[in-house]
Protein backbone atom coordinates (compact mmCIF):
# COMPACT_ATOMS: atom_id res chain seq x y z
CA UNK A 1 0.00 0.00 0.00
CA UNK A 2 1.27 3.40 -0.80
CA UNK A 3 3.02 5.04 2.13
CA UNK A 4 1.15 8.49 2.20
CA UNK A 5 -2.15 6.04 2.27
CA UNK A 6 -0.75 4.31 5.39
CA UNK A 7 0.22 7.82 7.28
CA UNK A 8 -3.08 8.99 5.82
CA UNK A 9 -5.11 6.13 8.15
CA UNK A 10 -2.29 6.15 10.92
CA UNK A 11 -3.60 9.78 11.20
CA UNK A 12 -7.32 8.52 12.03
CA UNK A 13 -5.69 5.85 14.68
CA UNK A 14 -5.55 2.94 12.61
CA UNK A 15 -3.17 0.36 14.11
CA UNK A 16 -2.96 -1.58 11.27
CA UNK A 17 -1.77 0.97 8.90
CA UNK A 18 0.83 2.02 11.41
CA UNK A 19 2.16 -1.54 12.05
CA UNK A 20 2.56 -1.85 8.55
CA UNK A 21 4.07 1.46 8.04
CA UNK A 22 6.78 0.82 11.21
CA UNK A 23 7.68 -2.36 9.99
CA UNK A 24 9.18 -1.13 6.66
CA UNK A 25 11.20 1.49 9.39
CA UNK A 26 12.11 -0.54 11.99
CA UNK A 27 15.98 -1.82 10.16
CA UNK A 28 16.59 1.64 9.78
CA UNK A 29 16.11 3.02 12.91
CA UNK A 30 17.23 0.57 14.97
CA UNK A 31 20.52 0.63 13.03
CA UNK A 32 20.88 4.37 13.72
CA UNK A 33 20.22 4.19 16.88
CA UNK A 34 22.81 0.32 17.37
CA UNK A 35 25.51 2.71 15.75
CA UNK A 36 24.89 5.99 17.65
CA UNK A 37 24.27 4.69 20.92
CA UNK A 38 26.82 1.52 20.21
CA UNK A 39 25.12 -0.83 22.01
CA UNK A 40 22.08 -3.27 21.01
CA UNK A 41 19.61 -3.16 24.25
CA UNK A 42 19.97 0.41 24.20
CA UNK A 43 19.45 0.86 20.56
CA UNK A 44 16.67 -2.10 20.95
CA UNK A 45 14.55 0.59 23.72
CA UNK A 46 14.98 3.49 21.65
CA UNK A 47 13.82 1.66 18.45
CA UNK A 48 10.53 1.15 20.53
CA UNK A 49 10.67 5.05 22.01
CA UNK A 50 10.85 6.20 18.62
CA UNK A 51 8.30 4.26 17.46
CA UNK A 52 5.59 5.55 20.41
CA UNK A 53 6.79 8.90 19.10
CA UNK A 54 6.45 8.60 15.60
CA UNK A 55 2.87 7.05 16.69
CA UNK A 56 2.22 9.98 18.75
CA UNK A 57 3.21 12.69 16.62
CA UNK A 58 2.15 11.26 13.63
CA UNK A 59 -0.76 13.52 13.07
CA UNK A 60 1.96 16.47 13.09
CA UNK A 61 3.71 15.00 9.86
CA UNK A 62 2.88 18.06 7.20
CA UNK A 63 4.51 16.17 4.61
CA UNK A 64 7.25 19.28 3.93
CA UNK A 65 10.12 16.64 3.82
CA UNK A 66 10.01 12.68 2.94
CA UNK A 67 8.28 10.58 5.50
CA UNK A 68 11.90 8.73 6.27
CA UNK A 69 13.80 12.00 6.54
CA UNK A 70 11.15 13.02 9.38
CA UNK A 71 11.48 9.06 10.94
CA UNK A 72 15.03 9.09 11.03
CA UNK A 73 15.28 12.84 12.86
CA UNK A 74 12.83 11.87 15.58
CA UNK A 75 14.86 8.26 15.89
CA UNK A 76 18.26 11.06 15.80
CA UNK A 77 16.86 13.22 18.22
CA UNK A 78 16.13 10.37 20.56
CA UNK A 79 19.64 8.92 20.79
CA UNK A 80 20.86 12.50 21.21
CA UNK A 81 18.81 12.82 24.30
CA UNK A 82 20.10 9.15 25.04
CA UNK A 83 23.76 10.01 24.71
CA UNK A 84 23.34 13.51 26.73
CA UNK A 85 21.43 11.51 29.49
CA UNK A 86 24.95 9.04 29.82
CA UNK A 87 26.69 11.96 28.97
CA UNK A 88 29.75 9.98 29.55
CA UNK A 89 30.74 7.85 26.16
CA UNK A 90 29.78 5.09 25.79
CA UNK A 91 31.67 2.49 25.64
CA UNK A 92 32.40 0.39 22.59
CA UNK A 93 30.59 -2.99 23.02
CA UNK A 94 33.28 -5.48 22.35
CA UNK A 95 31.08 -8.43 22.02
CA UNK A 96 30.12 -6.92 18.12
CA UNK A 97 34.17 -8.03 17.60
CA UNK A 98 33.78 -10.94 19.67
CA UNK A 99 31.17 -12.67 18.14
CA UNK A 100 32.69 -12.39 14.70
CA UNK A 101 35.56 -14.17 16.38
CA UNK A 102 38.28 -12.52 14.40
CA UNK A 103 40.78 -14.67 13.35
CA UNK A 104 43.74 -13.70 11.48
CA UNK A 105 44.92 -16.72 9.74
CA UNK A 106 48.92 -17.49 9.09
CA UNK A 107 48.21 -16.90 4.98
CA UNK A 108 46.91 -13.12 6.08
CA UNK A 109 43.75 -14.18 3.96
CA UNK A 110 40.67 -11.87 5.95
CA UNK A 111 36.73 -13.63 5.38
CA UNK A 112 34.48 -11.70 4.65
CA UNK A 113 32.99 -11.36 8.15
CA UNK A 114 36.23 -10.60 9.51
CA UNK A 115 36.20 -7.54 7.02
CA UNK A 116 32.92 -6.20 8.55
CA UNK A 117 33.65 -6.26 12.16
CA UNK A 118 36.99 -5.16 11.75
CA UNK A 119 35.17 -2.00 9.80
CA UNK A 120 32.50 -2.17 12.16
CA UNK A 121 35.11 -1.77 15.36
CA UNK A 122 36.90 1.50 13.28
CA UNK A 123 33.20 2.88 12.96
CA UNK A 124 32.67 2.52 16.29
CA UNK A 125 35.38 4.29 17.38
CA UNK A 126 35.13 6.97 15.68
CA UNK A 127 33.24 10.30 17.37
CA UNK A 128 29.52 10.85 17.86
CA UNK A 129 29.51 13.20 14.64
CA UNK A 130 31.41 11.12 12.45
CA UNK A 131 29.51 8.34 13.18
CA UNK A 132 26.62 9.82 12.63
CA UNK A 133 27.46 10.50 9.05
CA UNK A 134 29.06 7.30 8.37
CA UNK A 135 26.08 5.77 9.31
CA UNK A 136 23.82 7.92 7.39
CA UNK A 137 25.71 8.13 4.02
CA UNK A 138 27.39 5.11 3.95
CA UNK A 139 25.65 2.08 5.32
CA UNK A 140 22.32 3.73 5.15
CA UNK A 141 22.73 5.34 1.44
CA UNK A 142 20.84 8.63 2.42
CA UNK A 143 21.33 11.75 0.26
CA UNK A 144 23.15 14.49 1.46
CA UNK A 145 19.96 16.84 1.59
CA UNK A 146 18.46 14.58 3.58
CA UNK A 147 21.11 14.51 5.80
CA UNK A 148 21.28 18.18 5.81
CA UNK A 149 17.46 17.50 7.19
CA UNK A 150 17.85 15.18 9.46
CA UNK A 151 20.94 16.63 11.21
CA UNK A 152 19.50 20.11 10.37
CA UNK A 153 22.70 21.16 9.11
CA UNK A 154 23.81 23.10 5.65
CA UNK A 155 24.55 20.70 2.75
CA UNK A 156 28.04 22.20 2.55
CA UNK A 157 28.62 21.13 6.53
CA UNK A 158 27.16 17.66 5.29
CA UNK A 159 29.72 17.41 2.93
CA UNK A 160 32.42 18.37 5.17
CA UNK A 161 31.56 16.83 7.70
CA UNK A 162 31.67 13.02 6.03
CA UNK A 163 34.84 13.69 4.29
CA UNK A 164 36.07 14.02 7.81
CA UNK A 165 34.70 11.43 8.74
CA UNK A 166 36.02 9.27 6.02
CA UNK A 167 39.23 10.13 6.57
CA UNK A 168 39.28 9.28 10.52
CA UNK A 169 37.83 6.45 9.45
CA UNK A 170 40.60 5.68 6.82
CA UNK A 171 42.97 6.11 9.72
CA UNK A 172 41.14 3.76 12.44
CA UNK A 173 41.09 0.92 9.52
CA UNK A 174 45.23 1.43 8.76
CA UNK A 175 45.29 1.72 12.56
CA UNK A 176 43.25 -1.94 12.23
CA UNK A 177 45.60 -3.19 9.63
CA UNK A 178 43.45 -2.95 6.67
CA UNK A 179 45.22 -1.85 3.61
CA UNK A 180 44.24 -1.00 -0.02
CA UNK A 181 42.48 -4.29 -1.50
CA UNK A 182 43.53 -5.66 -4.50
CA UNK B 1 47.23 -7.26 6.01
CA UNK B 2 45.68 -7.18 2.33
CA UNK B 3 41.93 -6.92 1.35
CA UNK B 4 41.24 -10.33 -0.32
CA UNK B 5 38.25 -11.15 -2.46
CA UNK B 6 36.28 -12.89 0.31
CA UNK B 7 35.17 -9.48 1.32
CA UNK B 8 32.04 -8.23 -0.52
CA UNK B 9 32.08 -5.63 -3.28
CA UNK B 10 30.75 -2.87 -1.70
CA UNK B 11 33.31 -3.15 1.42
CA UNK B 12 36.14 -3.82 -0.90
CA UNK B 13 35.06 -0.78 -3.48
CA UNK B 14 34.69 1.34 -0.46
CA UNK B 15 37.93 0.70 1.02
CA UNK B 16 39.45 1.37 -2.42
CA UNK B 17 38.42 4.41 -2.78
CA UNK B 18 38.91 5.18 1.14
CA UNK B 19 42.81 4.64 0.18
CA UNK B 20 42.83 6.12 -3.52
CA UNK B 21 42.43 9.57 -1.77
CA UNK B 22 45.28 10.72 -0.05
CA UNK B 23 43.28 13.88 1.47
CA UNK B 24 39.52 13.94 1.50
CA UNK B 25 39.79 17.53 2.68
CA UNK B 26 40.87 18.04 -0.60
CA UNK B 27 39.65 15.62 -3.05
CA UNK B 28 36.52 16.97 -5.20
CA UNK B 29 35.94 13.22 -5.80
CA UNK B 30 32.57 11.51 -4.78
CA UNK B 31 32.20 8.28 -3.11
CA UNK B 32 28.87 6.86 -3.57
CA UNK B 33 26.38 6.29 -0.21
CA UNK B 34 25.38 3.19 0.73
CA UNK B 35 28.62 0.89 -0.12
CA UNK B 36 28.72 -0.57 3.44
CA UNK B 37 25.12 -1.54 3.34
CA UNK B 38 26.26 -4.89 4.31
CA UNK B 39 27.01 -3.44 8.06
CA UNK B 40 23.56 -2.99 8.59
CA UNK B 41 22.37 -5.28 11.72
CA UNK B 42 19.60 -7.39 12.08
CA UNK B 43 16.75 -6.44 13.98
CA UNK B 44 15.67 -8.62 16.96
CA UNK B 45 12.81 -10.77 16.27
CA UNK B 46 11.15 -9.58 19.24
CA UNK B 47 11.17 -5.77 18.22
CA UNK B 48 8.42 -5.59 16.20
CA UNK B 49 6.38 -7.18 18.84
CA UNK B 50 7.44 -5.39 21.94
CA UNK B 51 6.69 -2.12 19.64
CA UNK B 52 3.12 -3.37 19.24
CA UNK B 53 2.92 -3.79 22.23
CA UNK B 54 3.59 -0.27 23.46
CA UNK B 55 1.89 1.23 20.91
CA UNK B 56 -1.01 -1.11 22.07
CA UNK B 57 -0.41 0.17 25.84
CA UNK B 58 -0.28 3.77 24.55
CA UNK B 59 -3.77 3.15 22.94
CA UNK B 60 -5.08 2.09 26.09
CA UNK B 61 -3.94 4.90 28.05
CA UNK B 62 -4.96 7.12 25.05
CA UNK B 63 -8.47 5.95 25.11
CA UNK B 64 -8.62 6.61 29.02
CA UNK B 65 -7.27 9.93 28.74
CA UNK B 66 -10.22 10.85 26.37
CA UNK B 67 -12.91 8.45 27.97
CA UNK B 68 -11.69 8.79 31.43
CA UNK B 69 -12.69 12.36 32.36
CA UNK B 70 -16.08 11.06 31.38
CA UNK B 71 -16.09 7.82 32.97
CA UNK B 72 -15.44 9.62 36.41
CA UNK B 73 -17.80 12.66 35.34
CA UNK B 74 -20.30 9.99 35.16
CA UNK B 75 -19.53 8.10 38.84
CA UNK B 76 -19.80 11.67 40.38
CA UNK B 77 -23.58 12.05 38.65
CA UNK B 78 -24.30 8.70 40.30
CA UNK B 79 -22.41 8.92 43.36
CA UNK B 80 -24.37 12.23 44.03
CA UNK B 81 -27.63 11.47 42.55
CA UNK B 82 -26.95 8.06 44.78
CA UNK B 83 -26.36 10.28 47.77
CA UNK B 84 -29.26 12.00 47.36
CA UNK B 85 -31.49 9.10 47.67
CA UNK B 86 -29.76 8.20 50.92
CA UNK B 87 -30.59 11.58 51.82
CA UNK B 88 -34.15 11.46 51.21
CA UNK B 89 -34.45 7.78 52.84
CA UNK B 90 -32.64 8.75 56.18
CA UNK B 91 -35.26 11.56 56.58
CA UNK B 92 -37.70 9.97 55.57
CA UNK B 93 -36.66 7.73 58.79
CA UNK B 94 -35.47 10.26 60.80
CA UNK B 95 -39.47 11.74 60.85
CA UNK B 96 -40.63 8.01 61.10
CA UNK B 97 -38.53 8.09 64.14
CA UNK B 98 -39.85 11.22 65.35
CA UNK B 99 -43.64 10.02 65.07
CA UNK B 100 -42.33 6.76 67.20
CA UNK B 101 -40.88 8.57 69.73
CA UNK B 102 -44.01 10.98 70.15
CA UNK B 103 -46.12 8.33 70.19
CA UNK B 104 -43.96 6.31 72.61
CA UNK B 105 -44.07 9.76 75.21
CA UNK B 106 -47.96 10.07 74.63
CA UNK B 107 -48.47 6.14 75.78
CA UNK B 108 -46.01 6.11 78.38
CA UNK B 109 -44.55 9.29 80.09
CA UNK B 110 -42.62 7.81 83.24
CA UNK B 111 -38.69 7.80 81.78
CA UNK B 112 -36.85 10.73 82.37
CA UNK B 113 -36.29 12.05 78.57
CA UNK B 114 -40.04 12.01 78.47
CA UNK B 115 -40.62 14.70 81.36
CA UNK B 116 -39.89 17.70 78.91
CA UNK B 117 -43.15 16.61 76.68
CA UNK B 118 -45.10 14.74 78.67
CA UNK B 119 -47.10 15.74 81.45
CA UNK B 120 -48.68 14.02 84.01
CA UNK B 121 -51.20 15.98 86.29
CA UNK B 122 -52.47 15.34 89.69
CA UNK B 123 -56.23 14.35 88.50
CA UNK B 124 -54.75 12.08 86.13
CA UNK B 125 -55.44 13.68 82.45
CA UNK B 126 -52.29 13.89 80.46
CA UNK B 127 -51.06 16.85 78.19
CA UNK B 128 -48.33 16.79 75.29
CA UNK B 129 -46.26 19.74 74.87
CA UNK B 130 -46.28 20.62 71.75
CA UNK B 131 -43.56 23.06 72.15
CA UNK B 132 -40.79 21.18 73.43
CA UNK B 133 -38.29 23.99 73.77
CA UNK B 134 -40.52 25.60 76.43
CA UNK B 135 -39.61 24.25 80.27
CA UNK B 136 -42.22 22.31 82.19
CA UNK B 137 -43.85 24.27 84.66
CA UNK B 138 -44.58 21.20 86.85
CA UNK B 139 -43.67 17.91 87.02
CA UNK B 140 -45.52 15.05 88.52
CA UNK B 141 -45.32 11.28 88.02
CA UNK B 142 -47.68 8.61 87.05
CA UNK B 143 -47.23 6.73 90.56
CA UNK B 144 -47.81 8.72 92.83
CA UNK B 145 -46.63 6.02 95.35
CA UNK B 146 -43.12 6.07 94.37
CA UNK B 147 -42.39 9.43 93.00
CA UNK B 148 -42.39 13.04 94.07
CA UNK B 149 -45.35 15.13 94.42
CA UNK B 150 -45.34 19.02 94.11
CA UNK B 151 -47.09 20.55 96.64
CA UNK B 152 -48.79 23.56 94.97
CA UNK B 153 -49.39 25.78 98.22
CA UNK B 154 -48.21 28.90 99.56
CA UNK B 155 -47.48 30.94 96.31
CA UNK B 156 -46.22 34.39 96.66
CA UNK B 157 -46.60 36.52 93.61
CA UNK B 158 -44.79 39.48 93.10
CA UNK B 159 -45.64 40.87 89.59
CA UNK B 160 -43.08 43.41 89.81
CA UNK B 161 -40.19 41.53 90.66
CA UNK B 162 -40.15 38.36 89.05
CA UNK B 163 -37.93 35.78 90.42
CA UNK B 164 -37.32 37.45 93.40
CA UNK B 165 -39.48 36.16 95.91
CA UNK B 166 -38.97 32.49 95.44
CA UNK B 167 -41.11 30.30 98.30
CA UNK B 168 -40.26 27.20 99.24
CA UNK B 169 -42.53 24.77 100.58
CA UNK B 170 -41.30 21.48 102.38
CA UNK B 171 -42.65 18.87 104.08
CA UNK B 172 -45.74 17.11 102.27
CA UNK B 173 -46.10 13.91 104.20
CA UNK B 174 -48.32 10.85 103.28
CA UNK B 175 -51.05 11.76 105.55
CA UNK B 176 -51.65 14.77 103.06
CA UNK B 177 -51.45 12.74 99.77
CA UNK B 178 -54.95 11.78 99.56
CA UNK B 179 -56.38 15.18 100.54
CA UNK B 180 -54.10 16.94 97.83
CA UNK B 181 -54.92 14.24 95.44
CA UNK B 182 -58.80 15.17 95.93
CA UNK B 183 -58.22 18.51 96.03
CA UNK B 184 -56.35 18.48 92.54
CA UNK B 185 -58.83 16.00 91.18
CA UNK B 186 -61.98 17.90 92.17
CA UNK B 187 -60.12 21.28 91.02
CA UNK B 188 -59.30 19.59 87.66
CA UNK B 189 -63.26 18.29 87.21
CA UNK B 190 -64.43 22.09 87.83
CA UNK B 191 -61.60 23.53 85.72
CA UNK B 192 -61.91 21.13 83.30
CA UNK B 193 -63.43 22.69 80.36
CA UNK B 194 -62.30 26.19 81.56
CA UNK B 195 -58.77 25.22 81.61
CA UNK B 196 -58.71 23.44 77.97
CA UNK B 197 -60.42 26.63 76.96
CA UNK B 198 -58.08 28.26 79.08
CA UNK B 199 -54.77 26.41 78.02
CA UNK B 200 -55.65 27.59 74.01
CA UNK B 201 -56.37 30.94 75.30
CA UNK B 202 -54.62 32.66 78.16
CA UNK B 203 -51.39 30.80 77.88
CA UNK B 204 -51.33 32.54 74.83
CA UNK B 205 -52.66 36.01 75.71
CA UNK B 206 -50.97 35.91 79.12
CA UNK B 207 -47.46 34.80 77.27
CA UNK B 208 -45.61 38.08 78.51
CA UNK B 209 -47.45 39.09 81.35
CA UNK B 210 -47.09 35.84 83.03
CA UNK B 211 -44.45 33.39 83.61
CA UNK B 212 -44.35 31.33 86.22
CA UNK B 213 -41.69 28.44 87.21
CA UNK B 214 -42.22 25.68 89.36
CA UNK B 215 -39.36 23.97 90.03
CA UNK B 216 -39.99 20.45 91.49
CA UNK B 217 -37.08 18.38 93.50
CA UNK B 218 -38.45 15.96 95.49
CA UNK B 219 -36.82 12.70 97.01
CA UNK B 220 -38.99 9.84 97.41
CA UNK B 221 -37.54 8.64 100.64
CA UNK B 222 -39.91 5.83 101.57
CA UNK B 223 -43.22 8.14 103.48
CA UNK B 224 -41.49 11.37 103.28
CA UNK B 225 -41.14 13.33 100.26
CA UNK B 226 -39.82 16.86 99.80
CA UNK B 227 -40.60 19.21 97.41
CA UNK B 228 -39.46 22.69 95.94
CA UNK B 229 -41.38 24.97 94.31
CA UNK B 230 -40.21 28.53 93.87
CA UNK B 231 -43.07 30.17 91.56
CA UNK B 232 -43.20 33.50 90.11
CA UNK B 233 -46.21 35.28 89.31
CA UNK B 234 -46.70 38.51 87.59
CA UNK B 235 -50.67 38.93 88.05
CA UNK B 236 -52.62 38.44 91.24
CA UNK B 237 -55.01 35.51 90.51
CA UNK B 238 -56.21 33.88 93.26
CA UNK B 239 -54.13 30.50 93.78
CA UNK B 240 -56.51 28.20 91.76
CA UNK B 241 -56.36 30.20 88.59
CA UNK B 242 -52.06 29.84 88.65
CA UNK B 243 -52.69 26.46 89.29
CA UNK B 244 -54.98 26.07 86.41
CA UNK B 245 -52.26 28.01 84.20
CA UNK B 246 -49.62 26.10 85.18
CA UNK B 247 -51.46 23.00 84.68
CA UNK B 248 -52.49 24.00 81.62
CA UNK B 249 -49.16 26.40 79.65
CA UNK B 250 -47.07 26.24 76.91
CA UNK B 251 -49.50 25.34 74.26
CA UNK B 252 -51.13 22.16 75.33
CA UNK B 253 -53.97 20.14 74.68
CA UNK B 254 -55.53 17.58 77.48
CA UNK B 255 -56.67 14.63 76.06
CA UNK B 256 -58.84 11.40 76.93
CA UNK B 257 -57.64 8.96 74.68
CA UNK B 258 -54.99 8.13 72.19
CA UNK B 259 -56.08 6.34 68.97
CA UNK B 260 -53.66 4.79 66.53
CA UNK B 261 -54.81 5.17 63.10
CA UNK B 262 -53.50 4.02 59.55
CA UNK B 263 -54.35 6.67 56.63
CA UNK B 264 -54.93 4.03 54.05
CA UNK B 265 -56.86 1.30 56.45
CA UNK B 266 -59.21 3.25 58.73
CA UNK B 267 -60.26 6.08 56.41
CA UNK B 268 -63.80 5.35 57.67
CA UNK B 269 -63.03 6.42 61.50
CA UNK B 270 -61.17 9.55 60.25
CA UNK B 271 -64.05 10.52 58.63
CA UNK B 272 -66.21 9.89 61.01
CA UNK B 273 -64.05 11.63 63.34
CA UNK B 274 -64.02 14.65 61.56
CA UNK B 275 -67.15 14.71 60.81
CA UNK B 276 -68.56 14.21 63.78
CA UNK B 277 -65.86 16.25 66.18
CA UNK B 278 -64.38 19.17 66.26
CA UNK B 279 -60.80 19.76 65.51
CA UNK B 280 -58.71 21.83 68.13
CA UNK B 281 -55.55 21.52 66.71
CA UNK B 282 -53.87 19.02 64.55
CA UNK B 283 -54.99 15.22 65.06
CA UNK B 284 -56.67 16.22 68.32
CA UNK B 285 -60.35 16.00 68.29
CA UNK B 286 -63.54 17.21 70.78
CA UNK B 287 -66.20 14.74 70.24
CA UNK B 288 -69.61 14.38 71.96
CA UNK B 289 -69.95 11.53 74.72
CA UNK B 290 -72.61 10.27 72.35
CA UNK B 291 -69.94 10.20 69.12
CA UNK B 292 -67.41 9.03 70.89
CA UNK B 293 -69.27 5.29 71.92
CA UNK B 294 -70.66 5.30 68.14
CA UNK B 295 -66.68 5.45 67.27
CA UNK B 296 -65.42 3.21 70.30
CA UNK B 297 -67.82 0.93 69.02
CA UNK B 298 -66.48 0.87 65.09
CA UNK B 299 -63.06 0.84 67.05
CA UNK B 300 -63.94 -2.46 68.68
CA UNK B 301 -65.21 -4.14 65.50
CA UNK B 302 -61.83 -3.08 63.85
CA UNK B 303 -59.85 -4.18 67.06
CA UNK B 304 -58.19 -0.74 67.36
CA UNK B 305 -56.37 -0.27 70.56
CA UNK B 306 -57.27 3.05 72.42
CA UNK B 307 -54.85 4.39 74.49
CA UNK B 308 -56.39 5.80 77.86
CA UNK B 309 -54.98 9.00 78.43
CA UNK B 310 -57.62 10.28 80.95
CA UNK B 311 -61.26 8.66 81.72
CA UNK B 312 -62.67 11.87 82.71
CA UNK B 313 -65.23 12.32 79.80
CA UNK B 314 -68.32 14.19 80.86
CA UNK B 315 -69.80 16.03 77.83
CA UNK B 316 -67.27 15.33 75.68
CA UNK B 317 -64.29 13.44 75.20
CA UNK B 318 -60.85 15.14 73.24
CA UNK B 319 -59.26 12.48 71.26
CA UNK B 320 -55.77 12.73 69.60
CA UNK B 321 -55.29 10.55 66.44
CA UNK B 322 -51.78 9.12 65.63
CA UNK B 323 -51.98 8.40 62.10
CA UNK B 324 -49.41 6.40 59.94
CA UNK B 325 -49.31 5.67 56.82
Amino acid sequence: MEERKLIERCRKNDRDAFETLILSYEKKIYNLCFYMVKNKEDAFDLTQETAIKIYKSISKFKGDSKFSTWVYRIAYNTCLDFIKRKKDELPYDDMIVNENNINYRMDNVIESKETKAIIKKCIMQLNSDYRTVIILRDISGLSYKEISDILQIEIGTVKSRINRARQALKNELIKNGIARGC
Amino acid sequence: MELQGGARMGEKEYIDKMFSVDDFEKNEEEIEGGLLDNLIEEVPESLHESIMKKIDKHKNRLNFKIYGPIAAAACIIIAISFQNKIFVKSTKIESKDEAKSERKLASSGSTPEEKNTTKVYDNGMKTEDTNAKEVPSTELAKNMSNVEKSKLSGFEFNGSNEGKNPVETRGVTKSNEDKDQAEAQSLAKSNENKSQAETRDSTKSNEDKSQAEIRDIAKSNEDKSQAKTQSIAKSNDDVNQVKARSLTKSNSIAYNFEIKLSNEKNKDIIEFIEKNGEKLDENFYKLSVNNFNVLDEMLKKQGIEKITSCENTEKEVIIKLNLRE
